[in-house]
């Protein structure tokens, strides 16, 4: 849906629906006005053509007359009958009377010509007309030698002998025609007469043209329409003076004359242009009343609505000291009246909002405070329950080791219960031959490099087992091979007892940066806890444990499998987790393990996974758990 | 959208007020149009126009004007009408077809700068040799003209002439007799016997005159209308002398006005009535055919003098430095021969001796 101007589209409508029928409306009355016009002028023209056609035939009849009373009054002897008829016609002028030779026989005249009988006019057209025996001719306007003028001859047989001539004024013709005037413009003779070959014969606006022999026979009028015949049609033509004219001609049966009669245009159609102008004026006051008034009818629509819309802009944005003030319409104060109302209720509202807001602002600020010293004080709490955490991971530190220390001694009690008593039993025996005397030297300095051997064993031992509890203060570079053959004489005799073959791959050894004593005894643990459990497991085959060790550039991965079965599913991932043992309250602590973790993960900086898995080994498979440290180089 | 309306308004009302420009030019023409002058008048009115008739009063995209004036042969109306176009700013004037008339233009014209006065009929020898604004068709009077028909008229035994003449042409009278006169006794005649102005004398007085004298020719210098009716008055009251016209009278008007009694008129003529020349047959079928009537020696001349300016106008659409244009281009193709401007503009043709017989203008052959 397009989105309009109101303002535009009432202006548009108001203007091309008030304008547009105006406009069709005055050019159609215009147009018939001015068709009804021309009709109308035609209308006239032809009345005013056929009172003069009329007038011209009753002329040249009265003429006519006046020759047929001169025939029968004429003879050579009643010459009067000549002059009388000059003084009872105004029209003639001039009378001739010529026999067959064509010399004046009688003549009268009211104009002194120097014209006398006995001139020759045998070759003048009046003559030669009707002696070629025509009874009677009208001649063309020419030059009269008998008025000085133009003229008008007309000639007719009197008898076998002679032929008269009236040599005519046009006067009277002329006075008549001269009552036709413009209806438009006083003076403006509407009609004149042509003859048949455009020699002016009456124009009662220029009479010169007729003195001039002023011939038409080459304007435009003469040859497109009355060339053309175009007798009694209404015409368009500009006349003489370049001025456009409107009018019709006809022709004069009798003397083939052709009678025109005009009118000016600008005349006639002077109060239609008027018109047409008034009409224009007004459809532009019209146009301009309807912009006017389409503006100020929008306006008065709008300006509420804009005042309102302002309003509304301004209770959006926060302003509540407007108001609108009433309109002139009704239906708009309604509008008025309904956003007064919820313009109120808005500014109420916001005002509880603001208390409102004012309120749980307070009460934000006060729960901060709170929460601040909650926070502050679970701070504190956490700070005592970390290094509370700290001293029970001390502790629990210090408890796996004793832990371990327990186990140790016992490894140790059980280490040295077998050189002991190879000890006992070698000095016992050697006691023994000494009574019997069969003690000889051999026998003597063998069993006592023995007892030395086992006593430096012992030894060695007891250095092993306090170098493990002595807490490395310091990092070191060991090798990795020593702590692993450490962990192995520690628990020698404990894998001997439990019948536990230990294999020991390593490629290389490795030189690792750390605390030589707590990477022993994390390894310890795992030992341990293999130990443990291929001695509890009812496994027919042989009880392996094996420790294979491969470098990457970065790393040293040890890896540590038995074939005691695995780790069942469901606990091998709480294995590293403090106090998670299998074994029974008295017997396992459950944090060798999360140790063996902590100083892998903490202080050696390496990572410890375990996972079941399968191996063969001398062509048998094997299932159990697999231990793989990965230590930092 | 406002102005779309506005303007659709506009257009409709106003679009038939509408007229186009057309570029016009404008030509005076000045001649003696009514009274018994007019014969000569409507003449060189009716040849001129037809030239321009021909070709519809256009010219290339101008339209041409063509403004007539009647002097009626009165030196004030003259004058006046010759200042009215000089103030219409009309740059070239065809007229006056008497010499008394033109003799009143030419001054006024000369006044200005750059308008031309050409006259188809005016003859008289004062205007020869003069560098002003005026140019003519007719060859002037001069000694030379009347040498050829003074030497006939010797030759045919006249020594005595009495001579009528019409006061109101003063200027081509004069100039007719003095150069006549003086031909006519540089060759063995004699002055003129008698000298009676038709204008100021009774037929019955002229007649008087003639007779009291005894001459061997009649010289009537005087318009067709007048000579035509004094030669009948003269005939039918016996005088059986011989009579020459000026040129002046010689239009087919004085023949119709004359009938028989013009039979045996001489003229002296540049005018062949009878050429056999294909644009003089032309020119007088269409003049015929427009007018009714037969054309004059002024028609033709008139003819001729609208055939030039068109030609000039053809060239070039406007009428500056008309009269440089016409002398440059000194030779026109007339109707019955060529035409050719001195420097002054005034031409030279051909005459020769016409007489009157049975009716028509007979070219008596020069033995």
């Amino acid at each position: 849906m397009k989105i309009l101007k109101l303002k535009k589209n009432i202006l548009i409508y108001f203007v091309i629906f008030g304008i547009t029928p105006l406009l069709i409306g005055s050019l159609f009355i215009l147009s018939n006005m001015y068709l009804e016009k021309k009709r109308s002028i035609y209308n006239q023209h032809m009345n005013i053509l056929f009172q003069i056609d009329t007038e011209i035939t009753h002329f040249t009849q009265n003429i006519e007359y006046l020759s047929y009373y001169f025939k029968k009054k004429y003879s050579s002897e009643n010459i009067d009958i000549v002059k009388e008829l000059i003084n009872v016609n105004q029209n003639i002028i001039s009378i001739l009377v010529l026999n067959n030779d064509g010399i004046i026989t009688d003549y009268a005249s009211e104009i002194d010509a120097n014209v006398y009988k006995g001139f020759d006019y045998s070759f003048k057209k009046f003559f030669k007309e009707i002696k070629a025996g025509k009874d009677s001719y009208w001649s063309e306007v020419y030059l009269s030698t008998t008025t000085d003028r133009a003229s008008i001859a007309y000639s007719f047989k009197i008898d076998e002998s002679f032929t008269g001539i009236f040599v005519i004024d046009l006067s009277s013709l002329n006075e008549y025609i001269k009552k036709f005037q413009s209806g438009y413009e006083k003076s403006l003779y509407v009609a004149n007469v042509i003859g048949k070959n455009g020699a002016m014969i009456i124009n009662p606006d220029k009479d010169e043209y007729v003195y001039q022999r002023k011939s038409i026979a080459n304007t435009e009028f003469y040859k497109e329409y009355i060339k053309k015949g175009l007798e009694k049609k209404q015409i368009e033509f500009v006349d003489l003076d370049q001025e456009k004219s409107i009018g019709v001609y006809g022709v004069n049966e009798k003397l083939g004359w052709n009678i025109i009669v005009k009118d000016r245009v600008a005349y006639i159609f002077a109060t239609f242009y008027n018109l047409i102008n008034g009409i224009f004026t007004f459809l532009v006051l019209i146009s301009l009343l309807l912009v006017f008034f389409s503006f100020k009818f929008s306006r008065a629509i709008l300006e509420p609505l804009e005042e309102v819309s302002k309003n509304m802009g301004e209770v959006a944005s926060g302003k509540h000291t407007s108001s609108i003030s009433a309109t002139q319409y009704e239906e708009l104060n309604d509008l008025v009246f309904n956003f007064t109302i919820m313009q109120k209720n808005i500014y109420d509202r916001e005002e509880k909002l603001r208390t409102f807001n004012e309120n749980l602002e307070q009460k934000i600020d006060e729960k901060t405070k709170e929460l601040k010293e909650l926070n502050e004080s679970l701070e504190e709490k956490v700070r005592i329950e970390v290094s509370k955490n700290q001293e029970k991971e001390k502790m629990l530190f210090e408890q796996s080791k004793m832990a371990s220390m327990g186990e140790m001694i016992e490894n140790i009690a059980h280490q040295w219960r077998q050189p002991l008593s190879v000890i006992s039993t070698s000095a016992s025996g050697m006691k023994i031959k000494k009574e019997f005397d069969s003690l000889d030297d051999s026998t003597f300095n063998s069993t006592v490099d023995n007892i030395v051997r086992v006593t430096k064993h012992l030894s060695q031992t007891i250095d092993d087992f306090r170098n493990f509890f002595k807490n490395s203060k310091e990092k070191q570079e060991f090798s990795i091979k020593k702590v692993i053959s450490k962990n192995l004489n520690l628990m020698d005799s404990a894998f001997k007892s439990n019948d536990i073959t230990v294999q020991v791959h390593m490629i290389k050894d490795k030189i690792i940066y750390g605390y030589e004593n707590e990477l022993t005894q994390a390894v310890l643990n795992i030992l341990n806890n293999a130990k443990d459990v291929l001695k509890e497991s009812n496994i027919k085959s042989e009880k392996y444990i094996f420790i294979n060790g491969f470098s990457t550039p970065e790393y040293f991965v040890l890896s540590i499998r038995d074939n005691g079965g695995g780790i069942k599913s469901e606990i091998i991932s709480k294995i590293f987790e403090p106090y998670f043992t299998t074994k029974h309250k008295s017997l396992g602590t459950g944090i060798g393990l999360y140790m063996t973790r902590q100083i892998i993960n903490d202080h050696m900086r390496g990572s410890i996974e375990v996972k079941n898995s399968k191996f063969v080994y001398e062509d048998e498979e094997f299932e159990g758990a697999e231990f793989v440290i990965t230590l930092p180089l | 959208m406002k102005q779309i309306i506005f303007l659709i308004l506009f257009t409709i009302v106003f679009v038939g007020c509408y007229e186009k420009e057309q570029k016009e030019i404008k030509i005076g023409f000045i001649a003696g149009l009514t009274g018994k002058y007019s014969s000569l008048g409507t003449d060189v009115r009716n040849g001129f126009l037809l030239a321009f008739d021909e070709i519809n009063y256009k010219i290339k995209d101008a339209k041409i004007n063509i403004i007539q004036k009647d002097d009626k042969q009165d030196p004030q109306i003259a004058k006046k009408i010759i200042e009215e176009f000089i103030a219409d700013d009309i740059k070239l004037i065809v007229g006056n077809t008497t010499s008394s008339m033109t003799k009143v233009s030419i001054p006024i014209v000369n006044k200005q700068k750059d308008t031309l006065l050409i006259s188809a009929s005016a003859s008289s020898s004062e205007f020869l040799g003069a560098d002003d604004n005026f140019l003519r068709i007719q060859m002037a009077l001069s000694k030379k003209l009347y040498d050829n028909f003074v030497k006939y008229l010797i030759k045919i035994g006249v020594k005595n002439i009495s001579f009528i003449y019409d006061s109101k042409n003063k200027s081509y009278v004069r100039n007719y007799e003095k150069n006549f006169q003086t031909s006519f006794v540089e060759l063995g005649g004699n002055s003129f016997i008698n000298s009676i102005d038709v204008n100021k004398n009774e037929f019955s007085d002229i007649l008087k005159q003639i007779n009291s004298k005894n001459s061997d020719l009649i010289l009537i210098v005087a318009n067709s209308f007048d000579s035509s009716k004094l030669v009948q008055y003269l005939r039918i009251n016996g005088i059986k002398t011989k009579i020459a016209c000026a040129a002046w009278a010689k239009t087919p008007d004085f023949i119709e006005n004359g009938g028989k009694a013009v039979d045996g008129v001489i003229f002296n003529a540049i005018h062949d009535e009878n050429s056999k020349n294909k644009e003089f047959l032309d020119f007088r079928e269409k003049y015929k055919a427009l007018y009714g009537v037969k054309p004059s020696v002024f028609s033709a001349q008139a003819y001729e003098l609208g055939k030039i300016l068109i030609k000039e106008l053809d060239k070039e659409p406007s009428l500056e430095n008309m009269k440089n244009r016409i002398l440059t281009t000194k030779i026109y193709e007339g109707l019955q021969g060529k035409i050719e401007f001195d420097s002054y503009g005034d031409v030279l043709r051909e005459y020769f001796i016409v007489e009157i017989k049975n009716g028509e203008f007979v070219k008596i052959k020069k033995d």
